[in-house]
């Protein structure tokens, strides 16, 4: 390219900005919208195949109807196909907050797979604690550190013991987790509660108190390279089940024989135990019966003894007192005798006392005087000594008295001496020779008679004495050996008795032992029968299409990729047109230098080269900031948008190539080749006559002129109008696909949204019209029934209600199959009350239930194409089949529903239906009213486990729909800058291409008004034509794209609002005017004298 | 008093710095009736001239005198106005409405004033009677000029501003066209002025202004004009 061109090409960019920004704005709408929207889906689906990874997501999971153990992860790590695999135990629990239930799904914590993220405190380390999703602490109001009680069933372990699940049921919640496997708001359906798993909790492996696992997950090799919703992904996953299938059947039979084994080991060691039991029971009882008999004998022998003891004691007794009787008798005899000897005994003594008396005053007397006689002789004695002594001269006096005295003395001996005669001679007379002697004598005589008496009175009171103690002797004796034998006797009575009660124990050990027995017995056979009846497990071999989040997920997101499908392709048509139409005009308008150019000798690509720059830099420019927006913008509005309603990491944003080459060259293609074709087209003439001014298209008469009674009335201008919008058939064309398509654009937004939104209002204010539903505990029957009634009937407020039986059955038919609610109210004609069914085409047409048929909802209809009249197959909750006829297709938006009349139920599932819901229909109450009311109700029954206020369900999906409902206004504003470009830049092509006409009528004196009548009359025409056909184009763009949008659940309602069609009108109209008002200040400056000077 | 006067009137373009004076100190005078013919060489100033006593730009000073006001003070609409009650405009390319037949571009004009001409005998007498419904592109270049000159005329204008109106065509439809012009200016006693290159004309004018460098270098009148068809050149 010639420095000349180049300089020339960026000359024209800057004076013709205007333009230049037009077309680079289309693009950049255009490829970016494009790109933007079509990446969405992708980038969110890597997002989730990132996490996934990330997480360590398993691949494929092994569930089995008996468990499955460490040796199946074993043989299942062996396999070619899988890395690595890791067992979890998995169950439905529920756990109490206050006065509500929850149903919480439990499972423990693996390794290495699906690793859950921490949000806040941390992961199980032990037996005792447990982590929770963080709506779980929102919902029961428990805080991190708090305890919980977790309420699960009992199960079977391999011997057939019922044991808790928990080794440890209250658990410290330790923190809050977001689970991967968990994306979505579905926790799952379970048989628990009100049927829903409302919560996730995680605990440790240690606490399972089991080695068998519910859950084996699998990771299989070199998926991770692969992304997770593309078929390769899915070939080798399908590749390794299909190895998995390979080693099912052994590993299979293996549970079966180990159970098996068990059960029938167990059963026998039963049988052994028994009969052990039997024959020792039964030998227990002969031996007690023995025992009992022995007894009796001794008992019986005993009483023998007893008899003759009391014989004998009786008779010894009767010797004894007899033999005490004699001795009495002899006992009398002597004390007789000795009274008769007694008194001459006492007589002698009596004489010996008086003999006695005599004797010693004798004896005194002759004592005295021999002690008197011996008392002189010492005093003579004395005086002798004396005289002795004494001297004859001296003491003459003295010896004469001692004389005299000594006289005396020996007077006195004679006398005494005499006296001592006499008496002796007394003595002598009397026989006695010693005085002293015979009082001794006498004495002892006496004392002998005495001695003898006492001695005789003692032998007999000795005699009495001994007579006494032995009949005190005999008399105890008697009595002892009395109370002995009577003591006896009681024993006798006592071991009678005690025999007695034996037998009666006996005989009731026997019964027991017969009705144990008996009841061991039939236990003993129900064992056999188990034991028989233990069927081969079923291994159900799952991969990640089961888990409803990720579906869900790759579902929405599918959908968003439907949207891309037809929404940006409207969108990049009307782009490309418009980019198209702008550089064929300017390179037409540029003739008259690409003749000179020509005439100066530059070759055709030269020449071409500046504007195919020219389109190139608009493309690339507009291109490059388009996708640069719409790549990071679209994709992250459209995945938060998403993320309100799952829990994924941020999206992705990644640069997607082949976005970025579809949209960089068919903008390119659409430029570029316009620009080369009106190039080319131009080139082919000679120099000369490019550099004459174009010859201008000829008048044509159009087709209205021949339908002379209207052209006849329409003034001048009008006719004008009427001939330039048939005769510019490129701009009539390109204005009535512009702005139709915009409109219709718009028009199928707020069409989608009209579908979403009143979806809502529809479901819960048409539908529904009951205020809340009470969940029971159970199903219900008659008195317990009333009793719920009765409790409902006192609150205030409460108008009405019915009761129901709701159960999640699954349709069949066609082998297509599909969750549904059904709805079987008690009272068939208060349903209308409650739940209004009728065609949605037709609100006057009323279905009623009938004892024959069933109604079922209109999407549900529609996904399984099911007709009125049709046969379909109800799986109802415990598995049961029955085939009713659908009698009517009910207007429903929310979920699935069946509705059956009672009896048609008790038919075909042959059983008495029970009573889970009931509807409610109440005044209308606040936000707090009804949290007072559920609370007052909850607390005062034991049968109602829950209630749902229409309100707060209305509000969940108004959130979710607030969500969609943002991603159609990026439509509609998307749209709207759509249209105001396409329009704009129409305007000024139009401008630019008639500005001599224009400039010729100002030189004839129109005003300015005139002169933007002359123009905006027919942009006016066209674009209402353009917005009747956006009108019919946005009707069917809006069937289209709600139907690739609808989710399963929902059923979007398919009536586009008048105010849809009006917005969308308004909306092109608004942004037609703003560039009217544009229009009018650019025909205000257009130069007359320039624009007709010279043609150029 | 003259019908037409220019007093000091000076036309400046500003071009970034510099400022290029397209007319300096112009001054002429025509009167009521008179066909009039501005010669000159290419950039003198006659166009500016021709614009500006038509309305279609304004003089950066001086005075625009045309019967009796003084239109280089006009505002925008004002001049709209004076265009169209008052003007009617020959261009040198025409500038007919390719979209529009013959009497339809003489109709463009005259619905718009308040004493129009009929369109129909207006283009009658400019020799176009059977050629009423063609589109431009049906008619020669000549036929397209009378067209232009009929719609000009049809206003019923009380000036009649030619710009190189034989630019275009041949040298005998060019002449046919300026008789034509000659033909309304006594006839219809409208006051006609031709802008010409070719000098050779200027016998068939009742007044030649000369133009050089942007001002009136000189002006003749002729007391006898001669008869188009009696110019040869």
């Amino acid at each position: 390219m010639k420095k000349a061109l180049l300089k020339d090409c960026f000359k024209e960019i800057i004076k013709g900005f205007k333009r230049f920004l037009s077309i680079l704005l289309i693009v950049l709408l255009g490829v970016g919208f494009f790109a933007g929207i079509k990446a969405t889906s992708p980038d969110m689906k890597l997002t989730l195949d990132t996490y996934f990874d990330d997480k360590n997501i398993f691949d494929i999971q092994v569930i089995s109807t008996l468990g499955l153990t460490n040796q199946d992860i074993e043989e299942l790590k062996k396999l070619e196909y899988i890395e690595n695999a890791e067992g979890t135990y998995q169950t439905d629990a529920i756990v109490t907050a206050g006065d509500e239930q929850f149903v919480v799904k439990m499972e423990s914590s693996s390794n290495s797979m699906n690793k859950l993220e921490v949000t806040s405190g941390k992961l199980p380390e032990n037996a005792n604690e447990c982590v929770v999703e963080e709506n779980f602490l929102i919902g029961t109001e428990y805080k991190i550190g708090d305890t919980i009680e977790i309420n699960v069933d009992n199960i079977t372990d391999d011997d057939g013991n019922d044991i808790p699940v928990l080794k440890n049921n209250k658990l410290q919640i330790v923190g809050t987790v977001k689970s991967p496997m968990y994306i979505s708001t579905d926790r799952g359906d379970t048989k628990l509660g009100s049927g829903v798993i409302n919560y996730y909790i995680y605990v440790n492996q240690e606490n399972i108190n089991t080695d068998i696992y519910t859950n084996i997950y699998l990771k299989v090799n070199g998926a991770r390279n692969l992304e997770c919703y593309d078929d390769e992904y899915k070939e080798l996953i399908e590749d390794a089940e299909n190895n998995i299938e390979e080693i099912a059947e052994d590993r299979k039979e293996a549970r079966y024989n180990e159970l098996y084994e068990k059960a029938n080991q167990k059963f026998q060691d039963a049988k052994n135990e028994f009969e052990q039991e039997k024959a020792d029971g039964e030998k227990q009882l002969q031996d007690a019966e023995d025992e009992i008999t022995l007894a009796k004998q001794k008992l019986e022998d005993g009483k023998d003894e007893l008899a003759a003891n009391r014989n004998l004691a009786n008779k010894k007794f009767q010797d004894a007192a007899d033999e005490l009787e004699k001795a009495r008798s002899t006992l009398q005899e002597n004390e007789n005798s000795f009274n008769s000897k007694k008194e001459a005994a006492e007589k002698q003594i009596q004489d010996y006392e008086e003999k006695l008396t005599k004797l010693k005053e004798i004896q005194t007397q002759y004592n005295n005087l021999e002690i008197s006689l011996e008392t002189n002789k010492e005093e003579l004695q004395k005086l002798n000594d004396e005289l002795k002594t004494l001297d004859e001269i001296e003491d003459a006096d003295r010896i004469k008295e001692i004389n005299l005295k000594v006289t005396e003395l020996n007077g006195e001996i004679a006398k005494i001496q005499a006296g001592l005669l006499v008496i002796d001679k007394q003595l002598e007379a009397q026989g006695i020779t010693d005085i002293n002697q015979t009082v001794t004598q006498t004495e002892s005589a006496m004392q002998s008679a005495k001695k003898e008496l006492e001695d005789g009175q003692n032998a007999i009171n000795t005699a009495k004495q001994e007579l006494e103690s032995k009949e005190q002797e005999l008399k105890n004796t008697k009595k002892n050996t009395y109370a002995e034998l009577n003591s006896a006797q009681n024993t006798l009575d006592e071991n009678e008795k005690k025999i007695k009660d034996a037998e009666a124990e006996l005989e009731k050990s026997k019964e027991e032992f017969n009705s144990k027995i008996a009841d061991a017995e039939e236990k003993l056979d129900e064992a056999e029968e188990e034991v028989n009846s233990i069927e081969k497990p079923s291994w159900y071999i799952l991969d990640r299409e089961q888990n409803v989040g990720y579906v869900s997920y790759i579902q929405d997101t599918d959908r968003v990729a439907n949207l891309a499908q037809v929404f940006p392709i409207v969108f990049f048509i009307v782009a490309a047109l418009i980019s198209l139409t702008s550089m064929t005009r300017m390179v037409e308008e540029q003739r008259v230098e690409i003749g000179t150019l020509k005439a100066l000798g530059y070759n055709k690509l030269q020449i071409a080269s500046k504007y195919i720059m020219y389109a190139f830099l608009a493309t690339i420019i507009g291109g490059m900031i388009g996708v640069t927006i719409g790549f990071k913008l679209l994709p992250k509005v459209i995945a938060d948008i998403y993320a309100m309603v799952y829990d994924v990491p941020d999206v992705i944003l990644d640069f997607n190539i082949t976005y970025i080459s579809i949209g960089m060259i068919s903008a390119m293609i659409c430029t570029i080749g316009a620009t080369i074709y009106s190039c080319l087209k131009e080139l082919k003439q000679k120099p000369a006559t490019l550099m004459r001014p174009k010859a201008p298209k000829p008048g044509k008469r159009v087709l209205l002129e021949h339908i002379t009674f209207i052209w006849k009335r329409l003034n001048f201008t009008k006719k004008v109008t009427a001939r330039n919008i048939f005769r510019y058939k490129k701009r009539f064309l390109m204005t009535i696909i512009g702005v139709g398509g915009c409109t219709a654009l718009i028009i199928s937004g707020f069409g989608l949204r009209d579908a979403i939104t009143s979806m809502i209002p529809s479901q819960y204010g048409k539908i529904n019209l009951y205020n809340f539903s009470v969940s029971l505990k159970d199903e219900y029957k008659n008195e317990e029934l009333e009793n719920i009634d009765n409790i409902l009937k006192n609150y205030n407020g409460i108008n009405d209600f019915l009761n129901a039986n709701v159960q999640s059955v699954k349709i069949d038919k066609n082998d297509n199959n599909q969750g549904v609610q059904l709805i079987v109210p008690q009272n068939v004609d208060d349903l209308s009350k409650f739940i209004t069914l009728e065609s949605r085409t037709n609100n006057d047409e009323k279905y009623t239930l009938d004892d024959n048929s069933v109604i079922i909802t209109e999407k549900l209809a529609k996904l399984l194409d099911i007709k009125v009249g049709d046969e379909i197959k109800i799986i109802n909750s415990d598995d049961k089949e029955c085939q009713v006829q659908v009698k009517a297709i009910t207007e429903n938006y929310i979920y699935h529903y069946i509705y059956m009349s009672p009896n048609l139920y008790n038919q075909v599932y042959d059983t008495r239906i029970g009573y889970n819901v009931v509807y409610v229909n109440s005044n209308k109450m606040t936000k707090e009213e009804e949290d007072e009311l559920g609370k007052e109700i909850l607390s005062n029954s034991d049968y109602i486990s829950g209630i749902t206020f229409l309100s707060n369900t209305e509000n969940i999906f108004s959130e979710v729909m607030n969500n969609m409902d943002l991603v159609v206004w990026i439509l509609i504003i998307s749209a709207g800058l759509l249209a105001f470009v396409v329009l704009y830049n129409l305007l000024n092509a139009n401008i630019t291409e008639r500005i001599r006409e224009l400039a010729t009528i100002k030189v004839l004196g129109f005003y300015d008004k005139e002169v933007y009548d002359y123009i905006s009359r027919e942009t006016i025409i066209l674009t209402i034509i353009g917005m009747l056909f956006g009108i019919g184009g946005g009707y069917f763009l809006t069937l289209y794209i709600i139907k690739t949008c609808e989710i399963d659940m929902l059923m979007f309602n398919p009536q586009i609002t008048i105010w849809s069609y009006i917005f969308g009108v308004l909306i092109t109209a608004l942004f037609a005017i703003i560039v009217n008002i544009i229009t009018y200040f650019s025909l205000k400056k257009i130069d007359m004298i320039e624009s007709l000077k010279s043609v150029e | 008093m003259p019908y037409i006067e220019f007093k000091d009137v000076v036309k400046e373009y500003k071009m970034g710095e510099v400022s290029i004076k397209a007319l300096n100190n112009t001054n002429f005078q025509i009167e009521k009736g008179e066909l009039v013919v501005i010669v000159g060489p290419s950039g003198a100033g006659k166009t500016t001239a021709l614009n500006i006593l038509g309305g279609m730009d304004t003089a950066t000073s001086g005075e625009v005198i045309i019967d009796n006001r003084n239109i280089a003070k006009f505002k925008n609409r004002q001049l709209t106005k004076f265009r169209r009650e008052d003007i009617g405009f020959v261009f040198q390319f025409y500038n007919l409405v390719q979209n529009l037949t013959a009497i339809e571009n003489v109709e463009l004009a005259t619905q718009i004033c308040k004493k129009p001409l009929d369109p129909k005998e207006i283009l009658i007498k400019v020799g176009l009677g059977d050629r009423l419904k063609n589109f431009p592109s049906q008619l020669s270049g000549g036929e397209q000029q009378r067209v232009a000159i009929a719609r000009a005329i049809a206003k019923n204008p009380k000036l009649l501003l030619c710009d190189e109106p034989t630019g275009a065509l041949d040298y005998k439809t060019g002449k046919q066209i300026l008789q034509l012009l000659q033909d309304t200016c006594r006839k219809e006693k409208m006051t006609v002025i031709i802008i010409t290159h070719n000098a050779a004309l200027t016998p068939m004018a009742d007044r030649v202004i000369h133009f050089k460098n942007g001002t009136v270098s000189n002006i003749e009148l002729n007391e006898n004009p001669v008869p188009i068809s009696e110019i040869e050149w």
